[in-house]
């Protein structure tokens, strides 16, 4: 793939994979889950990532959110190469600019609402009354903050997954990335998830998102396909 | 942020209760073991420090070195030591002073009681600078007439009164005047002083070995030196003193090299309690040994805890692992999450402490009590205390923390978080190694509880070689006023109904006194010296005491001989007759008893009798009896004499052998009798059998003290142990489901749960054995009659027992969450997990 360029009108490079690979061994298999896949997203971009189980989406998600890191090629973040930084460096990036939503919500029980929402606060130095204000702000914009003091397990799925994108957006991050956040979800909560990240998106937030769903992936302007761990086929999406 | 943490950390603690409950009870079982024996430990190495001057004042001891026996050790010193000391060494001692303290018998009014009197030289309290109640100090010396009182002892006298003014009688001759009050002495101090009067040497001008010889050992002799450093320097010198000072006017010790004789050593007062060994201190000292055994325990209890904490943490990471994940995710570094988990056990600790101390509280009474000790918890008047409990709370939660810190901030968010899937709980084999680890401590601790435990029993039945059931001793008879008395005492209480036999010796076992005698081969001596020890008795002692001859014969009144006859005339032959023990034949070199039946030796006696100075007497043989345990059986058997004295003089003890069930009725008999003929001496009496046993009262105590902290080792490995049973159960339970699908009763799944638990246990015992029977075997050896720990019997009794002991616990531990896990339906195991 060519290198790449950036008209002067057009958005800034958020992140750019160039020959990235993968490999998981164990002592007797050695998985490719990735291979040199090359993907390049733009600042306010909503990428939906496809594929069937097993083709390394997930690892694609994990890699672009510095979870994990590849066993080969560049990964440039705004223009850095993280790919061989420290852990502590990437956890630095990490809070900085990056919002996480799971399939599987990941709130934390014995936290309540409001204290799981602050968490994604607590690792910046914020003063205790900021983080209350963004706290409260965001859980009245996901529409959560009259369930402020219950504990998770308390809460309806959909809820959860809001309090979980409400985390995610709390500490203003450049970059969403969902993985299947509609997947624990029924049709109805499903939309008014995608609704909420299509939103988040018109205010200017990239999001990458990993999902099954063809009608979800409609909602995101570029679509990114994978296969056996390879990129197969992109397809833009016009403007709604 | 640390709101979150302990909140986080509360709803924990709260939300997995039985974790919780193990966690901060196997911890707080632990501190407060720890606490407690940091509180004896403490109070061990406080003895004396109080004492203004401490680091510069040393008791002076004495050792007789005699070859063919046991070198005499003695924690008091010759009386003429002290002025030798003051004039040679003047640059570096201060002062130094002597406190002969004999039994004796004290008059208060109508009253009498046994007393401790302390005499004492004048400069006693320039070297001992101890506060008064009342009166002055330095007068109470200046005259022979007058007395101090500790607090206790004139509230004891007086009760409100000022006691000052008052007068006492002592040694039912000596009236003495109260004139001051001492402030009692805290109790960690190795001195005893609750009557304190001037040692007026011409009080024992007919018994020069109190004050004035150089081969008695009576008084203490307590130096002050200028500086600390003065002690070691002026020990260094004492063999050149010996030889400058010391004659000994004996025969056969005229040319010997004296120094090689009699060694002195100066006993720090700082080191007294823990370290001194030599008998004649006033009070039963420590052991420096037991305060490091201690200690051990109480890091190794500490250590069983912390590691329940790390296994119970790392085995049940999982449930904590997508926390750590999403707070990874969230941009926590690892430092952050390990300063959480840290943070954490530091608070898991704290709130054990809280229960720890209301344990020690609770505790604290009975072990006061079983110690004789007056330990406290007292954070306001000890502030060090709280220092070292927070310092304890540090360590157990670094300790215990530290790993699974390090462990669970290294998850990786990505696969934690991947469908919810929970990372490894640890490895497995670290947490049975340290499960193996810690009943290691456990089955040691067991074996040498047992060890210590079967010693005491050893001691106490061992065969002594003489009867002591039933026998009463009537103690200190010499306090009778009128020596005549003594056989009149002994005539009457034999006619008393209910008594068998009645018998005079001087000492009765376990010996307290040490009387020597010096022998030689020849009448005329030679190089060639026998120290031995002897024993006066009456024809009645040995057959008190059930002894029966090995050879010849035992004292009788067919042989008016047997007593030793000193005629006026110098120029004829002093006679006596001897029974000896079969050590005493071997130090002769005579293999066979018979063999020395009509032996003759010459016994050195009346040295210190002016008139018949260095006079031999022929001493012939008569009997020879088997060995007998009259001591400790930590001190070897040694050669003894028995002389036969007629009348009453040298006697000490009367020995009484009562019909069985009638002691009550004899007691009464004979303390009439003596009330009769002594009114004012009080009356001591005790049973053989108990006195033989109080001997080992210390290593009883020890040995109970032992046993407790092992229980408790063993409870909070045991806790641990539940902890992963019951975490094994809940982890395995798809396991155990697919199994009684394909088939497995609820005995097969028991066997394979409790199997999993009994391997550590059973491998924790090979480690333990060998380390148990090596601190034993040391152990053991300080005793010189000792159970063999080699015996296959005994093996298999004392280590496979406790390794039973502990496989056996450790079953009923998991085999009811074994069997709870087993019985439960397999669909429900199966839609669990």
């Amino acid at each position: 793939m060519a290198a790449v360029t950036t008209r002067k009108d057009s958005p800034p490079m958020l992140l750019a994979l160039e020959r990235l690979t993968k490999v998981y061994r164990t002592a007797e298999v050695e998985t490719t889950a990735l291979h040199e896949v090359d993907v390049h997203i733009k600042e306010g971009e909503f990428v939906a990532i496809m594929g069937p189980s097993g083709c390394g989406k997930s690892t694609l998600l994990n890699i672009i959110g510095m979870l994990d890191v590849p066993s080969t090629g560049r990964y440039l973040f705004r223009g850095d190469d993280v790919a061989g930084q420290s852990e502590a460096r990437l956890a630095r990036i990490r809070k900085q600019n990056i919002g996480f939503v799971f399939q599987s919500f990941n709130l934390i029980d014995e936290l309540t609402v409001e204290g799981n929402v602050e968490l994604a606060l607590l690792y910046h130095r914020i003063s205790a009354a900021e983080r209350k204000r963004r706290v409260q702000e965001v859980m009245d914009r996901m529409q959560i903050a009259h369930r402020a003091g219950h504990f998770p397990t308390a809460l309806s799925g959909g809820q959860q997954q809001r309090v979980a994108i409400a985390r995610a957006v709390v500490s203003s991050p450049a970059l969403i990335l969902a993985d299947e956040p509609t997947g624990n979800l029924d049709s109805q909560h499903g939309d008014a998830v995608m609704k909420l990240l299509q939103e988040l998106n018109a205010d200017g937030t990239t999001i990458v998102m990993v999902t099954h769903s063809a009608a979800h992936a409609s909602c995101a302007r570029r679509s990114i396909n994978l296969f056996d761990g390879k990129v197969v086929t992109e397809s833009l999406r016009a403007a709604s | 942020m640390l709101r979150n943490y302990i909140a986080t950390a509360l709803r924990n603690l709260v939300k997995h209760r039985l974790y919780s409950a193990i966690n901060i009870g196997g911890l707080a079982l632990g501190l407060a073991a720890c606490l407690l024996i940091l509180l004896f430990v403490r109070d061990e190495l406080s003895y004396d420090r109080w004492l203004p001057n401490a680091d510069r004042i040393a008791n002076l001891e004495v050792t007789f070195i005699v070859p063919g026996r046991e070198p005499l050790q003695f924690a008091q010193s010759p009386g003429p030591a002290k002025a030798v000391l003051e004039a040679d060494f003047s640059s570096d001692v201060e002062r130094a002073v002597r406190v002969f303290q004999p039994s004796q018998p004290v008059r208060v009014g109508d009253r009498q009681f046994t007393e401790e009197v302390s005499y004492v030289d004048p400069g006693f309290f320039e070297v001992f600078d101890l506060p008064m109640v009342e009166g002055e100090r330095e007068g109470a010396l200046a005259s022979s007439d007058t007395v101090i009182l500790s607090q206790r002892t004139a509230a004891k006298y007086f009760g409100d009164q000022s006691p000052i003014g008052k007068v006492i009688t002592v040694d039912s001759k000596v009236d003495l005047r109260v004139v001051g009050v001492l402030r009692d002495l805290p109790a960690n101090t190795h001195l005893d002083l609750d009557l304190i009067a001037l040692f007026d040497i011409k009080r024992y001008s007919d018994n020069p070995s109190v004050a004035e010889s150089w081969t008695g050992a009576n008084a203490y002799t307590y130096v002050l030196f200028r500086t600390p450093e003065a002690i070691a320097r002026v020990e260094a010198e004492l063999p050149g003193m010996v030889k400058r000072n010391v004659v000994l006017d004996i025969p056969g010790f005229k040319n010997a090299d004296i120094s090689q004789i009699l060694r002195l050593d100066l006993m720090p007062v700082l080191d007294i309690h823990l370290y001194a060994h030599k008998p004649g201190y006033a009070k039963p000292g420590g052991d420096i040994a037991a305060v490091y055994a201690f200690s051990a325990i109480a890091a190794l209890i500490l250590l069983i805890a912390c590691i329940n904490f790390v296994n119970l943490a790392t085995a049940r990471s999982m449930k904590r692992a997508r926390e750590v994940a999403v707070r990874k995710v969230v941009g926590a570094t690892r430092r952050q999450i390990m300063a959480q988990h840290l943070g954490e056990a530091v608070l898991t600790a704290c709130v054990a402490l809280i229960l720890a101390l209301a344990l020690v509280e609770l505790a604290l009474a009975p072990f006061n009590a079983f110690l004789h000790k007056e330990l406290t918890l007292d954070f306001l008047s000890d502030p060090t205390l709280l220092f070292i409990s927070l310092g304890l709370v540090g360590v157990v939660g670094v300790l215990g923390g530290l790993y699974p810190a390090i462990y669970l901030s290294r998850f990786r968010p990505a696969r934690v978080l991947k469908a919810n899937q929970s990372s490894a709980s640890g490895s497995p084999r670290f947490r049975n190694a340290l499960v193996v680890f810690q009943f290691a401590i456990s089955i040691g601790l067991i074996v040498s509880t047992a060890v210590v435990y079967v010693q005491t029993i050893y001691a106490r039945t061992i065969d002594l070689g003489f009867d002591t059931a039933d026998v009463l001793v009537v103690d200190a008879i010499e306090d009778m006023p009128d020596p005549q008395q003594r056989e009149t005492f002994k005539k009457e209480v034999a006619a008393l109904p209910g008594v068998r036999r009645a018998a005079l010796s001087s000492d009765t076992p376990p010996l307290h006194d040490m009387e020597n005698t010096l022998m030689f081969r020849t009448p005329v001596p030679g190089t060639e010296r026998l120290l031995i020890e002897q024993m006066s008795v009456d024809v009645d002692f040995f057959h008190l005491y059930g002894v029966v001859p090995l050879a010849g014969r035992l004292f009788s009144r067919d042989f008016p001989g047997d007593v030793r006859t000193i005629p006026d005339d110098p120029a004829v032959e002093a006679t006596e007759s001897l029974i000896v023990n079969e050590t005493f034949l071997a130090r002769l070199g005579i293999p066979r008893a018979q063999d020395a039946i009509g032996k003759t030796l010459w016994d050195l006696i009346d040295v210190t009798d002016k008139n018949h100075s260095e006079r031999l007497a022929r001493a012939t043989i008569v009997g020879v009896v088997p060995d007998m345990h009259l001591r400790s059986l930590r001190t070897e058997i040694a050669p003894l004499l028995f002389y036969l004295r007629d009348g009453s003089r040298g006697f000490g003890n009367l020995s009484v052998q009562v019909e069985p069930g009638r002691t009550a009725e004899v007691q009464r008999g004979i303390a009439a009798i003596w009330q009769r003929l002594a009114p004012s001496v009080p009356i001591r009496t005790s049973f053989i059998d108990q006195d033989i046993a109080a001997q080992y009262d210390a290593e009883e105590q020890r040995a109970q003290t032992f046993a407790a902290f092992a229980v408790f080792a063993v409870l909070i490995a045991c806790l641990g142990l539940f902890g992963l049973a019951s975490f094994a159960a809940e982890r395995r339970t798809k396991e155990i489901g697919l199994r009684k699908v394909l088939g497995a009763s609820v005995f097969d799944i028991v066997r394979l749960l409790v199997w999993q638990f009994s391997r550590p246990v059973l491998l924790a015992n090979l480690i333990a054995w060998p380390a148990a029977f090596y601190f034993m075997s040391k152990w053991l050896s300080g005793f010189r009659y000792a159970i063999d720990l080699t015996a296959p019997l005994t093996l298999i009794g004392l280590f496979g027992g406790a390794g039973l002991i502990a496989v056996a616990i450790a079953w009923s531990t998991v085999a009811g969450h074994a069997a709870r896990v087993a019985r439960s339906s397999p669909i429900h195991a199966l839609r669990c997990e």
